[in-house]
């Protein structure tokens, strides 16, 4: 019984370390100062910044294209199980794989003349 | 070799139909010269309504018995072909309305690609013969119409609309499928057919499922205390589309649920059907009550579309073979009078520049003599009055609740069809009996804008309604034809 429940434990373990990997090699490779910044040594003057903003803010464009981006991509994932299995499906599925491309290519071309893929 | 189901075209054509033209109207809309855009993407998502409307019929013609197709992942019968045929008729109705309705440019297609998108979603929907297939039906549809409501992103209420009818929408398919992987744990299948039997009928997970999967259907329905969301949803939308919310999504909604509840649910029919007969009271009271103190029509109607789930509910709440045809017949008339009534919004919304509203009504029915006439049918067939399919879809709805046992039921819808004359007879005292303000005067000068399709819309719409009156019979058949293919 409790045999059944090996693979979960493995792909268990799995999620959490390549999680955990991630977290620790942002750390580990980072660029930041080993030293304090000179800022923070700095006297606190109220009202006063004393330096450019430390947050970035991005344009609505990068989210435009990553929103596509996302969406094409997940799309596109769809293909490695049918394509795996394609010889025993046969025409059938060859079939439905070419519907389901074509709905891709209409939303695509939805998206490039609606310029969206525009960078400005 | 992995075995492929079979393909039974016939049952897909409606859908696909709608498919092909939300497809061609998106591609219009952007591969199109500017100037002919809207009268392209219109054509086609109108070639779809119409072609998916050809094939429900034949479709209906050729389904004697019922049974499932491709891999049991639809029915094929008269039922979901009726269904099919009401949503088209509806979308039919709504796409000429929607001709006129004022966008901006460079979005005047997109929204009949989403009008015929939500269609071919609702045809789906009603045809689903498994739990998976009518999930994927329920978020075709509902997607396209939260885009649908939220397009004419500059009106801020446009914008309230799609984001209430989003969360709220969104919120009510995450109860439904919940429900259905509930009833799935309990049963190990989500073939509609297999689960009857699968497990005792007293099974808390079952039970669980069922109560989940019905709160789903009736946010869908707009039923009371899930109503929340319409009053808003529909006057922020376009009117055309609250027109096609009202008389469609609902229809869509309340057939589904009939046909999960009385082929999947059998051996609770005594839990959904006390369900029903509450939700129905609930709808009653709360749509009646809160639409007598309304002042704007849409709003108005709005609560006038709660209080008709709560009649339509009636159905349900029969479980009867009498109710199933009662349903299916009522929600003729009823979709072409949500329709027209929100047309004629539509086009006193278009004059005035404004939203329409019992105040600024007075005077419509001498100005436009035809579309007060029009604007009275259809109050007169919501409330059930004879000459109009209200009357005989509401006679034949409480007949059917009465033939089951529920008389207390029937005298609350009778209580409840009082209270609506107050506001229903509001309107067609609006329309003749106020003084027109005299700025209003002024504007009688102008040549009136005449849309012809909107006026086609009204008077197709005005046939439908008084002609079910007229042609009982021939509707009755269709629907007793369709009604025998559910177990009840």
């Amino acid at each position: 019984m409790l045999r059944n429940w090996l693979p979960f434990l493995i792909y268990g373990l799995f999620a959490s370390g390549i999680t955990g990997l991630m977290l620790f090699i942002s750390f580990a490779l980072s660029t930041r100062a080993r030293t304090k910044p000179a800022q923070q040594g700095l006297p606190f003057e109220s009202g006063v910044s004393t330096g450019a903003p430390t947050r970035q803010r991005f344009t609505i464009g990068f989210y435009l294209t990553a929103m596509l981006f996302i969406l094409f991509d997940i799309e596109i994932v769809f293909l490695y199980p049918l394509a795996i299995v394609l010889d025993k499906l046969a025409w059938f599925g060859f079939s439905e794989l070419v519907v389901f491309v074509g709905l891709l290519a209409v939303a695509y071309v939805y998206v490039w003349r609606k310029g969206a893929l525009e960078w400005e | 070799m992995i075995r492929t189901p079979a393909i039974d075209w016939l049952t897909l054509a409606p859908s696909l139909a709608l498919l092909a033209a939300t497809i061609a109207s998106l591609m219009a809309a952007v591969l199109v010269p500017e100037r002919r855009r809207r009268n392209v993407s219109w054509f086609f998502c109108l070639a779809g309504y119409a072609g998916a409307f050809a094939a429900a019929a034949i479709l209906f013609d050729r389904s004697p018995h019922s049974r499932g197709v491709i891999a049991n992942a639809l029915f094929r019968d008269r039922y979901g072909a009726l269904a099919a045929m009401i949503v088209a008729g509806v979308g039919l109705l709504t796409t000429l309305v929607y001709y006129g309705e004022r966008s901006t440019v460079d979005r005047v297609g997109e929204r009949f690609a989403l009008l015929a998108s939500a269609g071919g979603g609702m045809i789906l929907f009603a045809q689903s013969a498994n739990l998976l297939t009518l999930f994927l039906g329920l978020e075709w549809l509902s997607i396209s119409l939260y885009v649908l409501c939220a397009l004419e992103r500059e009106r801020p209420e446009a914008i309230e609309a799609g984001f209430k009818y989003l969360i709220v929408g969104g919120f009510s398919s995450a109860i439904l499928v919940f429900g259905a992987a509930f009833v799935y744990g309990a049963t190990g299948t989500l073939n509609l057919a297999q689960i009857a039997g699968k497990a005792p009928s007293g099974d808390l997970f079952l039970i669980t499922g069922l109560a989940m999967i019905l709160v789903g259907f009736a946010f869908k329905a707009s039923a009371a205390p899930f109503h929340t969301w319409t009053p808003d949803v529909y006057q922020g939308a376009a009117t055309p589309v609250s027109g096609f919310m009202a008389g469609a999504t609902k229809a869509v909604a309340l057939l589904v649920a009939l046909r999960v509840l009385s082929v999947s649910f059998s051996a609770q029919e005594h839990l959904w059907t006390s369900a029903a007969a509450a939700l129905a009271v609930t709808s009653l009271v709360v749509g009646n009550l809160a639409a007598l103190a309304q002042r704007d029509l849409k709003r108005m109607l709005a609560y006038s579309s709660i209080s008709h789930a709560g009649f339509l509910l009636f159905a349900i709440t029969a479980a009867s073979s009498l109710g199933t045809r009662a349903l299916l017949y009522y929600l003729i008339p009823y979709g072409a009078a949500s329709v027209g009534v929100f047309a004629l919004a539509a086009l006193h919304e278009r004059e005035l520049g404004e939203p329409a509203t019992l105040d600024n009504l007075a005077g419509f029915g001498w100005r436009r003599p035809l579309s007060g006439i029009a604007l009275w049918i259809f109050m007169l067939s919501f409330a059930g009055f004879p000459l109009t399919g209200g009357f005989v879809g509401k006679v034949y709805l409480f007949a059917a609740a009465y033939r089951s046992g529920w008389t207390w039921l029937l005298i609350v819808g009778a209580v409840a069809t009082l209270v609506s004359l107050g506001y229903y007879l509001a309107v067609v005292r609006a329309i003749y009996m106020r003084p027109e303000p005299g700025e209003k005067a002024a504007a009688k000068e102008e040549p009136p804008l005449l849309d012809r399709m909107l006026s086609t819309a009204v008077f197709a719409a005005v046939i439908v309604t008084v002609g079910s009156f007229f042609a009982v019979q021939p509707l009755i058949d269709l629907a007793k034809h369709a009604a025998s293919q559910l177990p009840l």
